[in-house]
């Protein structure tokens, strides 16, 4: 199971030891990696900037001031989340292709993933002691030196782990650069091998990519290891006063909902419009109801086979840890974080060079899904497991109960609803994944996401808007759930 | 019901000894505390009972079986033992009635009568079993607990820590409706506890454990009254120990003669020997404190007080520089400062003089100190 989400990483390290030091410079010393390389660095970085500002502002604002309807807006802040990036982009380039390039893309990749910082961003400012807050106070600090000096050190374990979060979201991100013609690592690998079939070049390029990402997997392993801000001594939290806006409700409101707007409103906005001018032309209902049962079955396949794969690893990371369980999590973890499109080349590769018969097989897709999504099922399967401690074993022995009695009546009820979870989660990305599923999914599997894509390419927006809006109605409950998770995470 | 007997039970973690070969008897139908300091192996010791770790060595057996012993490891969930947990461990996701019907067979678990007798036994109404373990406070769900290990009708009912996670206004009437409970139940039972005042009120009998022994086992009063040796009388209470010269059952120290009784601990043809040196041990409420007009007594000042509402500790310091602890009520406070007397009042306890040296501790309020 571990080897598996381990192939990926391990194919481009033996693939570049394969080719040499030399062979792989020659591939790569040319001016487009240089361009690709400056465009893929300056949109990670400015994206990781933009995210992690736009995120703590809306995040304090809702949390730690008099802002009307701070629910609300919650909700509405943590949507964008529902909206793959490619469907977001498709909705700001129907309106106008001036979001084209590196404005436009910075633009659009923000307001698709800044909730990954808001989330827990906020839920950290939410579990904050107030008590912290008084005594800086108390010891002479005004308002503005207690955030900087109180506030902000303590919320950077989740504004640094977002925004990283932020990072490899780009760096994977393919489908939305694609569609704003704003070429990256990823969306060029995708490009080299549509026109050579997985050339050198593109595994070349793929080498680039994971080390820019495993930089960011440590910096964030860092960041997540090194910190934990505990309260110290006992007794309860001081419940947080909230900052008295005043005079300033009304711009605070007004550009919290612009965001809203431009992050929310735009995409859905123009998949109504696309909606309602496309019903013009005939309403595919046939390709529509099968591309959706398509993705739901994959979805649910991959579900389930990913929480099965999860959970052995899960058990072993709650109820017997140790230096191997924690040597298996890392590598899981490590293996996942590749983007989409690595993950595909790989296992492309590997199939055809020792395990042809499975090479373009639905089977394969769906190993690639697990390898992807196994982090969103452990982490919900772990929640769940800590939630039924081996006391309750010890106590369930005690009373005479055997151990399957004692697995239905005690631990499968205790943990199934953590387990949904994470499948629920897997399900959700499964159903917006767009890069492997093109690379990978046998010949006629159509899903919700390549009908899109292939109609989008073609710039037939009325008829790629019904499988967005789709894929967007599917998604909705299971982000509501990431909603949460995010926002436990870090509090 | 049956009586439990450990023989020689060792347990090691690694290269740790927890249990370094503990004897244990608890009668049929009696509540005996383990009493000891955190770390000491109670829990082990329980542990070991229950069936959750094996032995390393020694025999456990309850009534004629022996559950524990070479080769042979009697699976907890064979056992009928009762386990109550430091937090109660109430199944979350089952209300109170199913909880409580969880040991029971398939059968019994659907007859309401046997919960509403086990609800009123712990005390509690029959209305509280459709209720869920958040909706009850930390009390009740240990109650629920001992009600859920009753149950089965176990042999033994072991109880780790029951009281300890409990605010401490809920400590006391919790701990009585749970030993009433048992007591009703006819249930043998073993309460482990580092909490001395618990142990106290609650058990028949006391087990003093340390560092994976039991060193005494002894009737509540017996081990407040006639600890075997210094630790344990500091464990249990206020202690304060001064050097003495034993002569004849009267030993003087520098609160003056002190009767002693019987000379406990001192077991052997030197046991009344002459001007022999000693230790010895008197409790805080024993050391009267009087007006300094008065002739009885010795001189000492008062160097501060612990206020505790219904009494207080004052420390004196003696004329030859030793500090000692008296317990005096509330309403009578002498002043830090002033001059007073001292007068021990009944028999103290009189220890052998360890290596020759004397040591002199006294420790503060009157509250468990630590073993050192």
């Amino acid at each position: 199971m571990v080897l598996l989400t381990l192939i990926p990483l391990g194919f481009v390290v033996v693939y570049s030891l394969d080719l040499g030091v030399g062979e792989l410079w020659r591939l790569l010393d040319r001016p487009r990696t240089a361009e690709l390389l400056s465009n893929t660095t300056r949109l990670t970085v400015a994206a990781m900037l933009t995210c992690a500002t736009l995120g703590t502002a809306a995040a304090w604002l809702v949390e730690r001031t008099t802002l009307p309807a701070p629910r609300v807006f919650n909700a509405l802040l943590a949507a964008p989340l529902a909206v793959p990036a490619f469907v977001n982009s498709f909705g700001w380039l129907s309106l106008t292709p001036r979001v084209e390039g590196f404005g436009g893309a910075l633009v659009i990749v923000t307001l698709s993933y800044y909730p990954l910082v808001y989330l827990p961003v906020a839920a950290m400012l939410r579990g904050l002691d107030g008590g912290l807050e008084e005594t800086a106070h108390a010891l002479g600090l005004g308002r503005a030196r207690t955030f900087a000096r109180v506030v902000l050190p303590q919320l950077r374990p989740a504004l640094l782990g977002g925004s990283l979060l932020v990072g490899l979201h780009l760096l994977a991100e393919f489908g939305a650069l694609q569609m704003l013609r704003f070429p990256t690592f990823t969306t060029a690998i995708y490009d080299q091998y549509q026109s050579t079939f997985n050339g050198p070049a593109a595994s070349a390029l793929a080498a680039v990519l994971v080390l820019g990402c495993l930089l960011l997997l440590l910096a964030e392993l860092r960041v997540r290891g090194d910190h934990r801000y505990a309260r110290v001594g006992g007794g309860a939290a001081r419940p947080l006063p909230r900052t008295r806006l005043g005079a300033t409700t009304i711009p605070a409101l007004a550009s919290l909902s612009i965001l809203v707007v431009l992050a929310l409103g735009v995409p859905l906005g123009s998949l109504v419009h696309w909606l309602i001018a496309g019903s013009s032309t005939a309403f595919p209902l046939g390709t529509l109801t099968s591309t959706a049962l398509t993705s739901i079955g994959l979805g649910l396949a991959a579900a389930a086979a990913t929480s099965l794969c999860a959970f052995p690893l899960a058990w072993l990371c709650e109820r017997h840890r140790g230096p191997l369980s924690t040597v298996l999590e890392r590598s899981t973890y490590f293996g996942s974080a590749l983007p989409g499109i690595v993950v595909a080349l790989a296992f492309i590769t590997v199939t055809i060079r020792y395990a042809r018969p499975l090479y373009q097989t639905t089977a394969m897709l769906v190993a690639a899904y697990v390898i992807l999504f196994i982090p969103r099922a452990m982490i919900s399967q772990r929640a769940a497991i800590a939630q039924a401690p081996s006391m309750f074993d010890d106590v369930a022995h005690s009373l005479g109960v055997g151990a399957l009695s004692r697995l239905r009546r005690v631990t499968l009820p205790l943990i199934a609803p953590g387990v949904g979870a994470g499948a629920a989660l897997v399900f959700l990305a499964v159903v917006t994944e767009l890069t492997t599923t093109l690379l990978l999914a046998p010949i006629g599997t159509k899903t919700l996401a390549t009908e899109f894509w292939s109609n989008s390419s073609s710039i037939a927006y009325g008829a790629a808007a019904p499988y967005a809006a789709l894929m967007v109605v599917i998604s909705a409950p299971a982000t509501l759930l990431l909603t949460r998770q995010l926002g436990r995470r870090a509090s | 019901m049956s009586d439990l007997r450990v023989r020689g039970a060792t347990k090691r973690f690694g290269a740790t000894r927890v249990l370094e070969g503990v004897d244990l008897d608890v009668a049929a139908g009696e509540l005996m505390a383990v009493l000891g300091a955190s770390g000491c192996g109670k829990t082990t010791l329980l542990r070991l009972i229950a069936g959750f770790e094996p032995t390393d060595s020694g025999t456990i057996a309850l009534g004629r079986d022996v559950i524990s012993g070479p080769g042979r490891h009697v699976p907890a969930r064979v056992r009928r033992v009762g386990y109550v947990a430091q937090e109660g461990a109430l199944f979350p996701h089952l209300d109170v009635s199913r909880n409580i019907a969880f040991g029971l067979t398939r059968r019994l678990r659907r007859e309401r009568a046997r919960v509403t007798e086990l609800l009123e036994l712990v005390g509690l109404d029959a209305s509280y079993a459709t209720r869920y373990p958040h909706e009850l406070s930390g009390g009740q769900q240990q109650r629920i607990a001992v009600a859920r290990a009753l149950a089965p009708g176990p042999s033994v009912v072991l109880l780790d820590e029951p009281f300890a996670s409990l605010d401490a206004n809920l400590r006391q009437g919790t701990g009585r409706a749970v030993t009433d409970a048992l007591r009703a139940a006819g249930a043998t039972a073993l309460l482990v506890t580092h909490d001395q005042s618990e142990a106290l009120s609650l058990a028949d009998r006391v087990a003093v454990m340390h560092d994976g022994r039991i060193v005494q086992v002894d009737s509540p009063q017996h081990v407040y009254r006639r600890p075997v040796d210094p630790a344990v009388a500091a464990f249990v209470g206020g202690s304060v120990l001064l050097p003495a010269l034993l002569d004849d059952g009267v030993a003087t120290c520098a609160l003056g003669d002190v009767r002693v009784a019987e000379a406990e601990g001192f077991h052997g043809p030197g046991s009344i020997e002459r001007g022999r040196p000693v230790q010895v041990h008197i409790r805080p409420e024993q050391i009267d404190v009087l007006d300094a007009r008065e002739r009885d007594g010795v001189a000492a000042q008062v160097v501060d007080v612990s206020y505790f509402g219904h009494d207080a500790d004052a420390r004196l310091l003696l004329g030859d520089g030793q500090v000692v602890v008296a317990r005096v009520e509330g309403s009578v406070v002498p002043a830090p400062g002033s001059h007073v007397r001292l007068v021990v009042r009944g028999a103290v306890r009189a220890f052998p003089v360890a290596n020759g040296g004397v040591a002199t501790r006294v420790p503060r309020g009157g509250a468990a100190p630590s073993w050192r």
